[in-house]
């Protein structure tokens, strides 16, 4: 999977929905701009219910919280 | 001289005593600030300092003492107002002027004006309020983005405290099953040294301000005490510039403090936090479905009016191409009948020439033809009639060649016997015989004619034919030619 912010993810998938809403997709481009959206539906609905092993380690990485 | 009087250290200080007792042995209402507390928890009195400063520089000091009753009590009366005492506190305080001949001057604190310091701390915190307002700190931390799923989350919190259990709880065991990423950086959350470890533990998160969405300040079940460390300029500062947001969670009844104020969202328990990170997600796991769905149903609409105006379209071209077709049909069908009249018409017209021409050949041909037997004829008679003239001069030609032939070849024949007898006559004269006969000889040496002396020298034996026989001989003498 592609590495992309949630926000990027969720703001290109709101533009390809308006896109194809409005209608400013041909036919040509519609096969590929569905297949990205799924793409992108699901990387968000990742990010949503999946833990991210690479987050969790650098979160055990932070060790060193000495307080006094 | 008079002698000296010499007191002893205790007569003087009991007589100071006695002058304290006398003139200030009632009690005053003094207005002082702690500077420190010095509780100690063994004995349970205090030995708080009292100073009053001017411009930070000490210009009074005492030493203070509240025995452990009035301590109590005191205590209650602020625990009342959701307060504590403790260091760097202003205070009004009823207090009576003591001397002890080992301790020294103190000043003993029988009561405490909670009011007082209640006010006092009011005007401290509007104090802070406009503070931060001049320096544009109170609304800075709400300008920074929250992430559309704040996912990552460092918390500020003490493990075992109410509200951090009850948040994790939330945030874990959700029924939409959102994950998400926690770390703990433990803190105190009351009292004096909760400001200075909150402080210390953000400046921690804020190193490693990339991988998280949020910082969640979490504090729960510790009652109204020690709030207004909440309060406190640094730590609502440190909040405020913090480069992501901060999101408060104490749990407490009264007042907001400065803390919640400056905070990206205060929410008033750690659970309506924990709920609102969750409603985040179910928001934006709704607005996917929503997404989802839209593409689905646009997507299909979208190819059904491509569907639809290719249908027109083809229907439209359809009835063109027939109209089209037909206008040709017609064209070719009226076109091929022109074409076969005047092809028709054509052929007719060819067909009489034709005739014409061929009649016109024929009476040609015959004419033509009468015309060459006739030369055909007259040029054959010529022929035969030539012939026979040559033949008839060629046969004359030949009988006269004959003749002649004849006459010739018998007056050459004579000729030739002439010639003949002419030649045999000659070679008669010629012979050898008829010349030995005629006494010459013939002389040869070693077979060869003898014509010169200079072929023999004396001694050679030499041979010589006469007409009657041959003789060999030495040869004598020779005498050469003169």
């Amino acid at each position: 999977m592609e590495e992309i912010t949630y926000t990027k993810a969720y703001q290109e998938l709101q533009e390809i929905v308006e896109n194809i809403e409005n209608s400013e997709i041909n036919i040509d481009e519609l096969e590929n701009k569905i297949k990205r959206a799924s793409e992108l539906l699901k990387i968000c609905k990742d990010k949503l219910h999946k833990t991210e092993t690479s987050v969790l380690k650098n979160l055990e990485e932070i060790n060193n919280y000495n307080i006094e | 001289m008079q002698p000296k009087t010499v007191y002893s250290l205790q007569n003087l200080s009991k007589s100071i005593a006695n002058l304290f007792r006398e003139h200030a042995s009632q009690t005053y209402w003094v207005k002082a600030e702690i500077l420190k507390l010095n509780h100690y928890n063994q004995s349970g009195h205090c030995y708080p300092d009292l100073v009053e400063k001017q411009n930070n520089k000490i210009k009074a000091q005492f030493r203070g003492t509240i025995w452990k009753d009035n301590f109590h009590s005191i205590s209650k009366k602020f625990e009342e107002i959701g307060e504590q005492l403790k260091d760097d506190m202003t205070i009004v305080a009823k207090v009576k002027v003591n001397y002890h001949a080992v301790h020294g001057l103190s000043l003993n604190i029988i009561d405490i004006d909670a009011d007082y310091t209640l006010g006092e701390l009011a005007r401290q915190k509007q104090e802070t309020i406009n503070r931060l307002k001049a320096e544009q700190l109170l609304e800075l931390n709400k300008s920074t983005q929250l992430a559309l799923i704040p996912k990552t989350i460092a918390i500020i919190s003490v493990e075992t405290s109410k509200g951090y259990s009850d948040f994790i709880e939330i945030i874990e065991n959700n029924p939409y099953k959102f994950k998400f990423h926690h770390k703990l950086f433990p803190a105190i959350l009351q009292g004096d040294k909760a400001a200075r470890t909150i402080i210390q533990q953000l400046k921690i998160i804020q190193n490693h301000k990339q991988l998280f969405d949020a910082v969640c300040i979490i504090r729960g079940g510790g009652g109204e005490i020690g709030l207004s460390a909440y309060d406190d300029y640094n730590l609502a500062k440190n909040i405020a510039q913090f480069p992501i947001p901060v999101l408060t969670g104490i749990g407490h009844s009264t007042n907001t403090t400065i803390t919640e104020m400056v905070s990206h969202t205060n929410f008033i328990t750690p659970t309506k936090l924990g709920e609102f990170l969750i409603e985040k997600f179910y928001s934006m796991a709704n607005k996917l479905d929503q997404h989802q769905n839209n593409l689905a149903y646009f997507s299909k609409t979208h190819i059904n009016k491509q569907k639809e105006t290719l249908n027109s379209t083809g229907k439209l071209f359809h009835a063109r191409i027939i109209n089209v077709f037909n206008v040709h049909k017609n064209y070719i069908r009226e076109t091929t009948g022109n074409l076969i009249h005047i092809t028709t018409n054509r052929l007719n017209n060819e067909k009489q020439n034709l005739n014409a021409f061929s009649k016109s050949i024929k009476t040609e041909t015959s004419d033509f033809l009468k015309t060459e037997h006739k030369a055909i004829n007259q040029f054959l008679k010529d022929i035969r009639k030539s012939t026979e003239q040559k033949m008839n001069d060629e046969n004359q030609n030949l009988s006269q060649t004959k003749t002649n032939l004849i006459r010739s070849t018998k007056l050459e024949l004579n000729n030739k016997n002439n010639q003949l007898e002419f030649a045999s006559q000659k070679l008669n004269i010629l012979d050898p015989e008829n010349i030995l006969k005629r006494g010459f000889s013939i002389t040869k040496i070693n077979g060869k004619p003898l014509m010169n002396t200079t072929q023999i020298k004396e001694g050679d034996h030499i041979h010589t034919r006469i007409y009657k026989g041959e003789i060999d001989s030495t040869i004598h003498k020779i005498q050469s030619e003169k």
